[in-house]
Formats: structure tokens, sequence, C-alpha cells
């Protein structure tokens, strides 16, 4: 059974009666995602792929079309339904990064679980940030990082919960090739590990192709 | 929801508010102002109770008529004041409501539920709150202590005319400051509604957004996507910078109607306190007495035992026979007493007292009985008394003219320059796309003019109606009519239109500073 489930999902932008041209960033996607399967997304720039992410996740409503999560539609839940439904099972890795710039990367690590009150299983947090080369950064503030280890303390926040899902949008995008193929190993060990279903988003080829499966996107339809 | 659950969430407020200083200060202070100009109103509410209070025994008419004139002052400023001051804290709110829906928006995406995002809110506003309000009471309270002493020295001199007037007894007014908890407690309970109303304010809005909506903010004011019409004729009129200056003003609601709202309510403020001291002035002005008598005569008794006509001409004849003094004959009837007056023009002010009081006793009988009074007074000291105060009672009113005045002033220019910081982005990007500066001025002109002639055409009516309200609460029980406050309602077109102008014009020359790559990056 699909772990993930999206039926004629779609995204349009500028309502009606407005004079901005609306525009069509999803537009009909129907996909299926295993339990635990690795499943990469690449098309060009603009073709809809964060606004499909973004829908996966429940972080924006989609115009028409349902997500299902484990059989459950997302998009009839209530808001705080859904966002404790998020924070408990779902690791986004935003493009931006969107780290909270005025807390620590320790404490934006661990802040999903603390405003689910939850207990941070402490040596597996504390492994996740050796891996992704922080530990001795902890106590630095996000502006004081390079763009590169911003990214990586966002992949940590989204490992620290250990969510069934993982979610990323151009993870790898501001990394180079060796940290590109580390953070790759680290999601793939990870997923392995727990049994995580991974949806990511890549520019990369090479990284696309380590992937169980890749589907591109062009003009918000899947083409492939 | 436990307490500990929100701990992660009060972290990020403590920490956001440490991160920006200046806006934290700027907030705190405009907190300060709100909860003074609260507390100030709350405190002379109490000072004139208390008045009313130590004065009810002695003149139960006088006071009952005094006191609906201090409730409807107090209502009507304390109305006004506190719209002033939720005006004034939302501005410093508004200032940062684009970042704080970006920072919603962050923590939403991570897993923040409203519940928790409310409670950022209350716990930013309970913070700030928990040092503004404080401030507030305590410049509240001095202010409260100036006015208390300043009024009570227009007392001093006031119940000094009313001795010399004979006022009955001795009643006196006593304007103290009286430190009063109950006006306390609401002081507090209305400001910390005031700044929770004015951090929810822009929040709500964000509580409204998906996270990516939220996230997306461009930490401006955010425009809203609707159509706008722009007639041809303001097109002819204005060209393509007032067709814009239109657009912004309906897309960028936010800013603009806040404004609106300042300004509209600063012409309230005006409109008002100018008609209070005009009728004042005008109730003063009627009670003066003839200028150049110097005398005066009285017979007072209860409505029904009258001086006969024909003594009351002997009374006028006789009078008259005293050497070089010419004397007019006043009757009057004031809440069930009657009052017979001779005032008369004499250079022997002393001489005609004793004169006078024996021509009473021979036609009327001894100075006093059951039925009547007689009295003689030299109206040259009432009249010296009754200038110290109509000098004093101006005074107050047209200083408490002017603090009004300032309080609008001040309102309108910050929520002008907040306006325009929150803008620098659009600005700057109008400039990086090719607008110069004249034409960016000439925008800015027409927003103005168009923000100006929608303020007047709010607060005019709205002033209109308080000055009606304090009319009949205050001075419908004097002779007067309404007189409309035209001269107020020129000046605050005119005070309108120049002070927005003037402080657009300084927000822009600080915009005018900044690089067009600086500001798009602030
Ligand atoms: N909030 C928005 N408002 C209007 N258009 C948007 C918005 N978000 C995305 N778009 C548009 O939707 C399309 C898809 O965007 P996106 O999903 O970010 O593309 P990708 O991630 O593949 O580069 C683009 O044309 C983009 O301009
Ligand atoms: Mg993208």
């Amino acid at each position: 059974m699909s772990i993930l489930r999206t039926t004629d999902l779609k995204k349009h932008y500028g309502s009606p009666g407005s004079d901005a041209v609306s525009v069509r960033a999803l537009d009909g996607v129907d996909l299926a995602v295993e339990r635990g399967e690795f499943v990469s997304v690449v098309g060009s720039s603009g073709s809809g792929k964060s606004t499909l992410l973004h829908l996966l996740g429940g972080l924006d409503r989609p115009t028409a079309g349902q997500v299902e999560i484990g059989g459950q539609p997302i998009f009839a839940m209530r808001d705080d339904e859904l966002t404790i439904f998020r924070r408990r099972h779902i690791g986004f890795v935003f493009q931006s990064y969107n780290l909270v710039p005025v807390l620590t990367v320790e404490e934006n690590i661990l802040l999903p679980l603390e405003l689910d009150r939850a207990r941070p299983d402490g040596p597996f947090v504390d492994q996740v940030i050796a891996m992704l080369g922080l530990s001795n950064r902890r106590r630095s503030l996000p502006d004081q990082l390079s763009g590169g280890q911003q990214q990586r303390v966002a992949i940590a926040r989204a490992l620290a919960a250990k969510p069934a899902i993982i979610l990323a949008d151009e993870p790898t995008g501001n990394l180079d090739s060796r940290g590109g193929m580390d953070v790759m190993g680290l999601l793939k060990i990870s997923g392995e590990r727990f049994g995580q279903t991974i949806v990511l988003i890549t520019h990369n080829p090479e990284i696309a192709q380590l992937a169980d499966r890749t589907i591109r996107i062009e003009d918000g339809r899947i083409v492939l | 929801m436990s307490a500990s659950h929100n701990s992660a969430i009060r972290r990020v407020t403590r920490r956001s508010l440490k991160q920006n200083p200046s806006h934290t200060v700027f907030t705190v202070l405009a907190i300060t102002l709100s909860a003074a100009m609260i507390s100030a109103v709350c405190g002379f509410a109490a000072s004139g109770r208390q008045m009313l209070f130590d004065f009810l025994g002695e003149d139960v008419l006088e006071a009952r008529q005094y006191s609906a004139m201090v409730y409807t002052a107090a209502a009507v400023f304390g109305l006004i004041l506190v719209a002033t001051s939720v005006i004034i804290a939302s501005n410093a709110f508004r200032a940062s409501a684009g970042e704080r829906t970006k920072q919603f928006g962050l923590l939403g995406s991570i897993g923040a539920t409203k519940g928790q995002i409310t409670a950022a809110v209350v716990y930013e506003g309970v913070f700030l709150s928990a040092v503004g309000i404080p401030l507030g009471l305590l410049l509240g309270n001095a202010i409260h202590l100036l006015a208390a002493d300043i009024v009570e020295t227009l007392f001093v001199q006031v119940n000094a005319a009313r001795m010399a007037h004979g006022a009955n007894g001795d009643s006196e007014l006593h304007f103290a400051y009286v430190f009063s908890w109950p006006a306390t407690a609401l002081a507090v309970a209305v400001s910390l509604v005031t700044v929770l109303v004015s951090a929810w304010l822009p929040a709500r809005r964000a509580a409204s957004l998906s996270p990516v909506e939220a996230m997306r903010q461009s930490g401006g004011d955010a425009p809203a996507a609707k159509s706008v019409k722009v007639s041809p004729l303001t097109r002819a009129l204005f060209g393509c910078e007032g067709a814009l200056a239109v657009k912004y003003a309906k897309r960028g609601r936010r800013s603009y109607r806040a404004t609106v709202a300042a300004l509209s309510i600063s012409v309230v403020l005006f409109i008002t306190g100018s008609f209070f001291a005009s009728g004042m002035e005008r109730s003063m002005t009627s009670a003066m007495p003839y200028a150049g008598v110097t005398a005066g005569v009285e017979y007072i008794s209860a409505t029904d035992h009258r001086l006969p006509l024909a003594a009351v001409e002997r009374v006028t004849v006789r009078l008259a026979e005293f050497p070089d003094t010419i004397v007019h004959l006043e009757e009057a009837t004031e809440d069930g007493t009657a009052l017979t007056v001779w005032l008369a023009e004499t250079d022997d002010v002393e001489g005609f007292r004793s004169y006078a009081m024996s021509v009473l006793e021979e036609i009327v009988g001894a100075p006093q009985s059951d039925q009547y009074r007689l009295n003689t007074y030299d109206t040259s000291k009432i009249t010296a008394g009754q200038r110290a105060v109509m000098l004093a009672v101006r005074l107050f009113t047209y200083g408490f003219v002017a603090l009004l005045t300032l309080i609008a002033v001040t309102n309108v220019i910050s929520t002008v320059v907040t306006n325009m910081r929150l803008r620098n982005r659009e600005f700057a990007l109008l400039r990086a796309i090719g607008m110069s500066r004249k034409n960016f001025s000439k925008m800015l002109r027409h927003e103005s003019l168009l923000s100006s002639a929608r303020a007047l055409l709010y607060g005019i009516p709205l002033g209109s109606a308080f000055a009606y309200i304090l009319y009949t609460g205050f001075m419908r029980s004097t002779e007067f009519g309404f007189v409309y406050p035209w001269l107020a309602v020129a000046i605050s077109l005119a005070g309108v239109i120049v002070i927005v102008f003037a402080a657009t014009k300084i927000a822009q020359s600080r915009i005018n500073r900044l690089s067009v790559i600086e500001a798009l990056h602030e």
C-alpha cells in the first residue's frame, strides 16, 4: 500500500478578478509513493517541484485534489490537526533552509521536538549532528554559518524526530559534490535504518540516480 | 496546554525581542505613552469624582450640573484618547508585522500550532507590557499630579472669586491628586487590552495564512491582490504616478487604513478640544457683570416673596438720588430664587453702599428675615476676581487643547513614518525600475492627498458629533445655542494637509538617502 498518494492535485496562483495572470504551478498530479521508497524529483526551474513538495507535506492548501498519507486525506484535517500530524510524521528540508535566526544550531535542531513536548533521543541527535559535521557549531547562530552549513542544520532538524517521511527540497544545492554525496549517504542510511520514505528534489542527475525511482515534472505535470 | 509546552515558543519570542533592540525599545515607548495617557485620564476622573463628592453636600444643584459636565467631558475625551493610544501602540506592532508573519510561517512549517503562535503573541504583549505599563503608570501619575496642581491653583482663584461674590456658604472647589486603586486597576486593564489587541491585529492575518504563504511575505505591507480601477480622470489629472498612488492606497490597505485612522482621530481630537475651549470661553464671557458698574444692591428671596412693584420703584428712585450716580434695575429668577438687583455707576462706592442699605432697610425692612436677604457689594472686586478666573480657565483650556494637538500631531507623524519605513523596499523597487525622484515625489504627494481627503471625510463628521455630545452634556443648561466649530474645522483641514505632506517629505528624504540596493536588502 502506498504511504503517500495524490489525486488530481492542482495549485493555481492568482485568483480570478485580479489583474495578476493565473499561474498553474501544479496542473493535475497523480502520484503514489510506497513505504520505504526513495523517490527523486527533477524538472526545470519553475516547473512546480517545490509546490508539489509543500502540498505533500501539508504546508499549503491545494486549489483542487487531495493528498493522502497512510490512507488519511490530510486536507480534511483542521489546521492544528494537520500541524501536529506534520510535526510527528514528516521531516521537511526547505530549499531556503528556514532556520529560526535567533536560535542556535542545537536549539533549531531540537525545536520541532520541543514544540511537540517530545523527549529527544539524545545519542541519536548527537550522532546526526556529528555525521553532518556540526559538532563544533552547536552554539552558533544561523547567520554565522555558511550556506552549506545552514543546509546541514536544516537536514539535522528534519532527521531529529525520526519522521516516517522525509521531504527534501534541493538539500544538496548548496554543497560541493563531495558534501552532497555525504548528505545523500546519510539520508539513505537513515532511510534504511528507520524505514523512512524519502522524496527529494534535486538538479543533480548523479544524485537523482541514487534514488529508487525518478519522476520528472514539467509545467506542473508529471511527464515520466 | 501546559506552560512547559510553550517554553520553546517563549524562548524564540524573548530572543527575537533581544535581537532587535531598537524595535523593542520603540514598542515599549509606545506602550508607555499609551498607558500614560490612559492612566492620566483614569486618574483625572478619580480626582473629578473626589471633587464632586466633597462639593456635593453643599450645593446639590450646582454639583449636579458640574457632574454632568465633568462626566461628559471625561467620557468624550477618554474615548478619543483611548482610541489614540490604540493607534500609537498598534503602529509599533504594525511596523514588525511583516517580519512576524514570516516568523509565524516558519514556526508553523516546523510544527507550531495556531495555539502556540497565539501564545507567542500574548507572551510578547505581556512581556513588553511588564516594562511599558509600569513606566506608563509612573508617567501618567506624574501628568495627573502636575495637572491637578495647575487645576488646584486655578480653583484657589475660583474660590476667591466665589467668596467675593458672597457665595452662599463656604463651598469650595478642590481638585487634588488622588491615588485610587480602582482607577489604577482600570488603567492597567485598559492598557493591557490595548497592547494585546494591537499585538494581535497583525498576528490575526498571519494566522489565516498557510505556512508557505506566510513565509513568502515581503516583510512590508502585504498587498491585497484585487483589481483596482483607476478612473480616467485620475490618470488624466495626475498621470501614471497618480494611478500608482491609487493602487498603493487600495492594495497596501493596512498602511493606508492606519494613516486614515490616525489622521481621523487627530481631527476628532482637535475639533472636540477646540469646541470645548470655545464653549468655556463663551460661558465665561456671558457671566461677566457690566463693565463700569461699581456697586450693587440685592434683594434675594424665594420666588413667591417677590418685592412688590411699588416698593421696587420707590427704591430705584431713592437710589438714583445719590449724587453722580446712574442706577440700572435687573430682575431675575434662578432656581426658585428671586433676585432683584440694582447696579450703580458711582464714584463713592462705600458711601453708596451704606446709603443703599439704609434706603432698603427703610423701605423693605431688616437686612435679613426668613423670607429675604439684603446685600450690597463692590462689583469692581468681582470683576477683577472674574477676570482672574477667566484668565486661569482660558490658560487651562488652551493648554489642554495644545496638549491634545500635540498628541494628535505625534500620532500622525508616527503613523506616516512607520508606513514609509515599511515601504522602503517597494520604493526602492520603483526607483530601480526607473521611477525618477520627481515622479516619486509626485506619487507620494498624490497618496498624501488621498489619505488626507479620506481622513477629513471621517474626522469632520465624527468630530462634529462629539462636539454636539459635549454641548448636550455641558452647555445645554446655559442659554447658548449650538455654534458649529467652523474655525477648528478649517484649521484641521489645513493642518492635516500640511502635517501629512511635511511628514511624508521628511520620511522621503530618508529614503532618498538610502541606495536602491541597500533598501532592497533591508
Ligand atoms: N505564492 C506564489 N504566488 C504566485 N506564483 C507562485 C507562488 N509560488 C510559486 N509560484 C509559481 O509557481 C510556479 C512553480 O513554482 P515552484 O514550485 O517554486 O517551482 P520549482 O520549485 O520547480 O522551481 C512558478 O512559476 C512560480 O513562479
Ligand atoms: Mg523550488
